[in-house]
């Protein structure tokens, strides 16, 4: 049985403009062990979904319909003390450090413990500070680093002390938010290796939100790839890295740069924000898609199977099946 | 090594100050118009009597020999005789300063706390009735004029209720005899009461306001989401993680308005008697009493600098033992 698994999810902001839906009927399955992740531009909807599974949408979020469950519990018909009781305890997030993710007047490790203690009250002294120094060596930060103030860590090492924080209590689910976007490409890379070992000591379900898809495709097993609320591509990493279907995963794949060919290398042009006050289920990517027909503003998009497991969801089948180079 | 040369920089800075407010304090009051010898003298001496008294002042020396004079004192700590008192000024600010300080600091403390507690709670249900109940009594209290406020406090109470003092600090019967200390103590607070009551409304709307803002600010904090997904209840989020972080501009704005003890409480000292700073300073002006009001003045700069006199000698000791705020504390 999977552990999570998600049906028809969508989610809205009610704005001035009006209700703006930034997931847009979304369903997905997490198995434990196969980390999962979700890849898309800013906006895309991709935090929506990670905040949504802590139960900490802000106040002008409205979940529209679907279903998420997760343990034979449906977490949508949660109430504020019950996702009290699941935050932290059976699902936990990694944030951007950088970020101001740490109480700035705290020591680092109270903030550790105070996670702990939430959900164990009657944890003893000394098993408190077995788990806490079990902790700390796990994201191998030094044990006389633990009275500091966050001020005194390196960027890195505030990282080190948010996945601390998040495996304090040994989740199910965890969820890492961009974890490593403010970070240089030497402790971005000695932070995944770390997720990807602890997920796999753990044995937990991951879910990996980032909009850099090389960092995505080197923790997890499965990528979606999220456009405008909607989830346009999925498969796994292989099936959508070397086999991208959709128009909008061949324009995320073609946008890096490189130094051989710098004249030749085309950045998509993709200029128009999509609008997210569209009917549910039109295809929100026509705005800025080169093969868009006049069909495709007034067709609702279809899930196009191309594997077992590697699907994409457009209106035009032909261009799907056939765009394979 | 840094630290030292800028430790020593901000020594001769402050010296520099000194000295142009000293120069400027001692011009002032001789130019301010009124004379000392007429406040303090009986019209009907006799003109040698009455030059005694000049020359007891020292106000029959030219006016560059009475500067001189006056520096020279003052580096050597003697700040003069008081003419009205014919007392040491030294002595009377030292009797006058407790009371001050008292009466100043309790009601700061007691506003701060009850400013960062009110405000604590009207950021947290921010738009909600009891929000708009305190922001909007807060924006009053900090509007209010004070001797107007603190008029209407001792009529109100004082005049027509008969339940407080008109003024003073001890009941008269309690000057003489041999009451204890703690009958003495609840009579002064007893006369606190009220000048209390003005000092904390004034100050409790400004820390209220402050705090609510702070409070607001910090709420929008990703450290404040953090501590969401950790599972923590509201009431730990609230008090434990954006208070303690919400408050630290009222920790620094009460330690500002220390700088201001001294003429801040002037007014409700003179309209409720209260034997402080403030009031003798208002004395000392009126009545051209040039050493006590030069040293009430002189003692308020010095007051006004008291964050950097901090800085200088216990900063480097509080690096790392205040909790409130580890990053203030670095040496920059």
């Amino acid at each position: 049985m999977a552990l999570l698994s998600i049906k028809n999810l969508s989610i809205g902001y009610q704005t001035k403009a009006g209700m703006l839906k930034a997931v847009d009927n979304i369903s997905f399955e997490l198995e434990r062990g196969r980390p999962l992740g979700f890849v898309g531009e800013s906006g895309c909807g991709k935090t929506t979904i990670g905040m949504t599974l802590m139960g900490l949408l802000p106040g002008n979020a409205h979940i529209l319909g679907g279903s998420i469950g997760f343990q034979n519990q449906d977490l949508i018909q949660l109430n504020e003390d019950q996702w009290r009781r699941v935050r932290g305890k059976e699902i936990a997030m990694i944030f951007q450090a950088a970020m101001n993710a740490l109480n700035p007047v705290m020591r680092v490790d109270e903030q550790v413990i105070e996670a702990i203690v939430t959900h164990t009250p009657d944890i003893s002294p000394a098993d408190l500070d077995k788990r806490i120094n079990e902790l700390f060596d796990l994201v191998e930060i030094p044990r006389v680093r633990m009275k500091d103030f966050p001020h005194e860590y390196s960027g890195g090492m505030k990282q080190r002390v948010i996945i601390a924080m998040a495996l304090a209590c040994n989740p199910k689910l965890i969820i890492a938010d961009e974890p490593t976007t403010a970070l240089d490409v030497i402790v971005q890379d000695q932070i995944l290796k770390e997720i990807k070992a602890i997920q796999k000591a753990m044995n937990t379900g991951l879910i990996f939100i980032s909009h850099d898809i090389a960092v995505v495709a080197s923790v997890c097993k499965d990528i979606c790839v999220m456009y405008g609320g909607q989830i346009v591509e999925t498969g796994t990493r292989e099936e959508v890295f070397r086999n991208p279907r959709h128009p909008y995963t061949k324009a995320l794949l073609g946008s890096y740069l490189s130094l051989d060919n710098e004249l030749t290398v085309v950045i998509p042009d993709m200029r128009e924000t999509p609008d997210l006050t569209l009917e549910s289920g039109c295809c929100r990517f026509a705005v800025n898609c080169k093969t868009c027909s006049s069909a495709c503003k007034a067709e609702v998009p279809q899930w196009i199977d191309i594997s077992g497991s590697h699907k994409a969801l457009c209106c035009d089948e032909t261009i799907i099946r056939n765009s394979h180079e | 090594m840094r630290n030292q040369t800028y430790i020593l920089g901000k020594l001769v800075e402050i010296t520099i100050i000194f000295f142009v407010i000293m120069t400027a304090l001692f011009f002032l009051f001789r130019l301010s118009p009124g004379d000392p010898i007429s406040k303090v003298a009986d019209p009907m001496l006799t003109p040698e009597d009455m030059r005694y008294i000049i020359e007891q002042m020292g106000l029959d020396k030219p006016i560059w020999e009475q500067y001189v004079i006056y520096l020279k004192n003052f580096f050597t700590g003697n700040f003069g005789v008081s003419f009205h008192y014919g007392e040491p000024v030294f002595k009377i600010i030292r009797e006058r300063l407790g009371w001050t300080v008292l009466l100043f600091t309790s009601s700061t403390i007691l506003a701060a706390f009850a400013g960062v507690f009110l405000g604590k709670i009207a950021a947290w249900n921010k738009g909600s009735r009891l929000d708009n109940v305190l922001s909007i009594s807060a924006l009053v209290c900090y509007t209010l004029f004070i001797p107007w406020f603190a008029l209407l406090l001792l009529w109100v109470f004082g005049f027509k209720l008969g339940l407080f003092p008109l003024g003073g600090i001890l009941s008269p019967e309690l000057w003489v005899g041999n009451a204890s200390w703690f009958v003495r103590m609840l009579d002064i607070l007893h006369h606190m009461l009220l000048p209390l009551m003005t000092l904390f409304v004034i100050h409790l709307g400004s820390y209220l306001l402050l705090m609510r803002s702070s409070m607001l600010s910090v709420l929008r904090e990703d450290y404040i989401i953090t501590a969401r997904a950790k599972g923590l209840s509201e009431r730990v989020i609230r008090n434990k993680h954006a208070a303690k972080n919400a408050a630290l501009p009222v920790v620094t704005s009460v330690g500002l308005s220390l700088a201001f003890s001294i003429n801040g409480g002037a007014l409700t000292e003179q309209i409720f008697t209260w034997p402080g700073i403030g009031r003798e300073l208002i004395f000392a002006v009126s009545n051209n009493d040039y050493p006590l009001a030069q040293a009430c003045f002189l003692l308020i700069a010095l007051v006004v600098c008291w964050p950097i006199w901090l800085w200088i000698f216990s900063m480097p000791i509080w690096i790392r033992g205040l909790p409130i705020e580890p990053q203030g504390m670095v040496l920059e």
